[in-house]
Parts: C-alpha cells; structure tokens; sequence
C-alpha cells in the first residue's frame, strides 16, 4: 500500500462530509471532500485519489453514476459506497458495478478506517498490475 | 388505504428517514470528532475551544432541524386520519414544504412555503390533497427542469381557496413548458389527483405558476 494515500470523500451533506474528513485527517489520513458528483469526477482527475467514499444518494449525478464514470476513467482507483437507505439494494447494485465494498450510514469510524486501508491496498495492486501489462 | 395512497406514504416516509439519517449522521460524526479533539488535547480547554464552539454550534443546527423533520412526518402520519375533514391549508402547506425536503434536495430545486394573510380553510381529504401538490411539483419539476425553486402559498377568491406554486429559473428556460406538457402519462396522474378531490389545474401562459383551485372557502370556520 502507498505511505500517503488519498481519499475522496464524497456526500452532499456537507457537514457530515466535513466532520467525517477532519477525524480521518486526525487519524493521519489524507483526505479532500467533494460535495456533489459533478466536483467528484473533476477532482478524480485534479487530486487523484487511491479511493473514493462516495453516498449513494445525492441531487445532480447519483453516486452510482458517479461510480460507473470512475470506473470507466481510473479502473484502479477502489470505490467504498456510503448508503444511508435502510435497504442493501443500493449497495449491491454498486458492487456489481465495481464498487470495492460498501457501508450503511452512519458509519463506525474504525470500521470505515479498516476498509479505506483494505481498499488503499487494492488500489496498489490494481495500478501495479496494470504497469505489468 | 387505496394502493396509490400507500405507495405515495412510504414515498415520502423513505425519503423522510433518509433525511433523518443524515441528521443523526451528522451528529454523530460531529460527536466523534469533539471526542477526538478530546483524546487529543487532553483536558486542556484552550487548545479545544473554539473548535468545541463550532462543533456545538453545528450539533444544535442539526438537532433543531431533526425536530423539524420528526413534527412534519408526525403531522404527514396523522394525514390518512383527517379523511373528510377542515384543513388549515398555510400548515398544510407549512408541513408538507418539511415533509419534501428530500426531494427539493434530489431534484436541486428550492422548496418553500410563503404564508399570505387570510385563512383559507378547507374540508377536504388531508392525504388526497398532499398527492395532488406533490405529484403537481414532480410533473412540474420533471416537464420544466430549468426550475430552480417553487414557493407555495394559500389564498382565498372568488369562493374558493386556491394554492399557488410560483416557479423560479431563467424565466426563457420555463417559458412554454406549460402547453407542451398536456398530452403527457405525468400531466394526467395530476389531473387525476385533481379531479379526486374537485380540484382544477391551471398554468399560466408564461409557464411561472401553476395554480389548484379548489374547494368552497371557509373563512375563520365560517363559509
């Protein structure tokens, strides 16, 4: 896994986004915020993140959308969908998609820490892996 | 409880908890890092007290809000029992600006409610009525996406209370959306819901206002 990786936080709950990035932050881990999916899929490119914490559920591009250009621009980059809907149909939709996992709103800190190092991880192997060929 | 009615409950009720979630996720990311910011600095309170402020501050703003939201679905659940009943309609309108936060939200369109003098009573049935507003505002918001924000407001004319939904946006973008929608599957399930509770649907030529006219007028419990 990279020594500094990046993570994209994306929700159109601004404050949620906000406070969930100044813990990770404190937690040592780089992290920028974007507040819609149009801004996600310009800093895609801008700031390059190893993943990207993307809701499900926002105004404008939806977060499965989102997901589908990502994966379709950076195929390495490793998403972790945020639903805040009581059903899992979102997420697995999102997984089949190529999402790298997902999580129910709102999220355990720990948890959401363990995934981001897991998928950081993936995101290595894919790059690496794509170098090779 | 007829299918559509149901189907139109947990429409709003999903998109009510939805919200609600983000309040509490909010609060308790907010929670987590005052938590945090405690761990780190100790029980010193001058490296931590601004931020403490800011962090406060940010937890009431989203309480407060999560109060707004639990009395509009609490008013939105009573609906179904207020079947033949005298609708105060600004609260009517008041509640139901709350209880489709969500969809302003999906949709990026502002919703609000202005509360005009007067007070327009009606009877009528609390949750046809709320249909018909609501599958007013999703045609509207579907047929004329240069909207940007509809504000909501009860009067009373000519015998009748009427509930006007003015339409914000590049005023060319929404000109003529109104004759072009007619023919339209979405336009009909408005007209539908009009015609359940003796209401008539009109929209100005200029496509800035769409109007439902309805009901004898009640004015303070008298007709």
């Amino acid at each position: 896994m990279p020594d500094r990786w990046k993570v994209l936080l994306v929700d159109d709950e601004e404050d949620f986004a906000a406070a969930l990035a100044e813990r990770l932050r404190l937690r040592g881990i780089v992290v920028d915020t974007a507040f819609d999916g149009e801004t996600a899929l310009q800093k895609l490119v801008a700031y390059n993140p190893e993943v990207v914490v993307l809701d499900v559920m926002m105004p404008g591009i939806g977060g499965l959308a989102v997901l589908q250009h990502i994966k379709a621009q950076k195929p390495e980059t490793q998403v972790i969908l945020l639903t805040g809907k009581g059903s899992t149909r979102d997420g697995i939709e999102g997984m089949r998609l190529g999402a790298y996992d997902y999580l129910v709103k709102p999220v355990q800190i720990d948890e959401l820490i363990g995934k981001l190092k897991e998928a950081a991880g993936a995101s290595e192997a894919a790059t690496s892996s794509m170098t090779k060929e | 409880m007829q299918q559509d009615e149901l189907a139109f409950m947990a429409r709003i009720t999903a998109g009510m908890t939805h919200e609600l979630r983000n309040v509490l996720a909010v609060i308790g990311e907010s929670a987590g890092l005052m938590e945090d910011v405690l761990a780190m600095t100790g029980t010193d309170p001058s490296q931590s007290r601004e931020r403490f402020g800011r962090i406060t501050s940010q937890i009431l703003q989203h309480v407060e809000r999560g109060i707004r939201l639990t009395a509009g679905l609490n008013y939105f659940a009573h609906t179904p029992e207020k079947r033949a009943a005298m609708l105060d309609v600004n609260k009517l309108l008041e509640q139901f600006v709350v209880v489709t936060t969500w969809f302003g939200r999906e949709k990026k369109v502002s919703i609000a409610a202005r509360q005009n003098n007067g007070f327009p009573i009606v009877e009528s049935d609390a949750l046809k009525v709320q249909m018909l507003i609501f599958r007013t505002l999703e045609a509207v918001v579907s047929l004329a996406p240069a909207v940007r924000s509809i504000e909501l407001s009860a009067s009373t004319s000519e015998g009748g209370v009427s509930i006007s939904m003015k339409l914000g946006g590049q005023s060319d973008d929404l000109s003529g959306w109104g004759s072009a929608i007619r023919e339209g599957a979405t336009w009909s399930r408005v007209e539908e819901s009009a015609a359940a509770v003796g209401a008539r649907v009109q929209i100005d030529g200029a496509g800035q206002r769409v109007e439902l006219a309805f009901w004898p007028v009640r004015q303070n419990g008298t007709k």
